[in-house]
């Protein structure tokens, strides 16, 4: 059982480090955006005065920031998948 | 279930080293008024410093990456412009009026209300404009505005599109030939599509189409923004939050008066004059004070009191932009809605 847990806890590490690569690969003002709002708790309005932009323009950046952390994370997903099947895994993303 | 927002927020690095020490004094000579940011996109105040600190502070969790990201971002907004003027779009042109608030308020109880329950449709389609600064590029010479179209589904999946729009001068006369650093007009500028639970809609429930509600409405918003601060919204806040509204739904004609009757019983607005809009429509100007979010900007927003609708909303810099030689009173940014 602890292992499971141990081995639970490495999967979350190996994701959430995986997942910060993704987000600095991101525009710059892209990954800020993301940064500010989930990381650092400002609201749209807040996020928009600090980046001067409008909040529309943060919401756009939010948008196209997670569709492609959404799709990273799509790509891991089936990747591991595949691993774990030898190779021979060639469903879709769930 | 959409849980890449929860993902996101794990991914935290809270225990990650410090920014740089160059970093945090950079920050905090912004922090102290030593330093201006710069703006990058247009049409914002000053961050305050408040939020500065509150980034600094909370920057200690950044990876190393993602701190030269930010760092870079902010060398940028702290680096001096060139000389040159921004062009800027001619402010509106005003006649006088015999409207007043009161009359107007009376004018959009008055209307018979039997086109009420026809529902407004997701999406949403506006043209703008708005001041870009960057001191990396020189500065535009003419108006490029652009024509921007949202559409989206209730499981908030949809698509998005900006397209440029035709330039022109500060007095909107079109331009021949195209400026060569202009997009040749009809341009897709950006377009995405988004997979269910991505698109990040402001407002994701339908609009009601009576003016209590609609307040209530926007009220939520204003409060999910951190906008609502126990007392009753000003006029600028709630044009904050419809303009927000009127990018991602379109307003049935019900939903509309209701708006406007908002805005119209706020505090905070007054009739400024008569107009003839930038799509050459008639309409009544609301001059709108100046909220904390956009202290230091001057909103106005025309009506069509035939209809009870917004046409468009436009923003001016009170004092102007020193470092970009923008004069005060300049237009910094429009949007209109056909």
């Amino acid at each position: 059982m602890e292992a499971l847990t141990d081995e639970r806890g490495r999967d979350d590490d190996v994701e959430h480090a995986e997942l910060r690569l993704a987000i600095s690969r991101l525009r710059p003002e892209d990954a800020l955006a993301i940064r500010l709002t989930y990381w650092d708790g400002f609201t749209a309005a807040e996020v928009a005065q600090f980046l001067d932009c409008t909040t529309a323009a943060v919401w756009m950046r939010l948008t196209r920031a997670r569709a492609t952390l959404r799709r990273h994370l799509d790509a891991q997903e089936l990747a591991g998948r595949a691993e774990r099947f030898g190779g021979e895994f060639h469903g879709q993303p769930e | 279930m959409d849980n890449l927002s929860d993902r996101i927020r794990a991914a935290n690095p809270e225990a990650a080293q410090p920014l740089p020490e160059r970093v945090m004094a950079g920050l905090d000579d912004i922090m102290a008024g030593r330093r201006v940011p710069q703006r990058t996109t247009g049409s914002r105040e000053r961050v305050t410093h408040r939020r500065w600190r509150s980034v600094a502070l909370t920057g200690a969790g950044l990876s190393v990456v993602a701190t030269l990201a930010i760092f870079a971002v902010v060398l940028v907004m702290v680096t001096r412009p060139q000389s040159a003027v921004a062009a800027t779009p001619r402010p509106l042109q005003l006649t006088e009026t015999e409207s007043t608030v009161q009359t107007l308020r009376e004018g959009v109880m008055s209307v018979s209300t039997s086109d009420v329950g026809v529902g407004s449709t997701r999406g949403a389609t506006w043209e703008g404009w708005f001041l870009q600064l960057d001191a990396d590029k020189p500065t535009a010479t003419y108006i490029q505005p652009q024509r921007t179209q949202v559409e989206w589904n209730p499981d908030l999946s949809g698509t998005s599109r900006i397209t440029a729009g035709a330039p022109m001068t500060s007095e909107g006369t079109s331009i021949h030939p195209i400026p060569t650093t202009a997009d040749q007009p009809g341009t897709t500028l950006y377009e995405e599509t988004w997979g269910p639970g991505e698109l990040a809609v402001p407002y994701p429930k339908s609009p009601p189409e009576h003016a209590a509600a609609m307040r209530e409405y926007l009220n939520s918003f204003l409060d999910e923004q951190g906008l609502a601060d126990g007392d009753a919204a000003t006029a600028g806040e709630y044009l904050f939050a419809v303009t927000a509204l009127l990018q991602v739904w379109t307003l049935s004609d019900a939903a509309q008066r209701a708006v406007v009757q908002v805005l119209l019983e706020a505090p905070g607005v007054e009739v400024s004059g008569a107009t003839t809009d930038r799509a050459g429509r008639n309409g009544i100007v609301l001059a709108v004070d100046p909220t904390s979010v956009d202290a230091g900007y001057r909103s106005q927003v025309v009506i069509d009191i035939e209809r009870w609708r917004i046409l468009a909303v436009e923003r001016s810099t009170i004092a102007g932009i020193p470092d970009f030689h923008v004069p005060a009173g300049s237009i910094t940014e429009y949007t209109l809605w056909r």
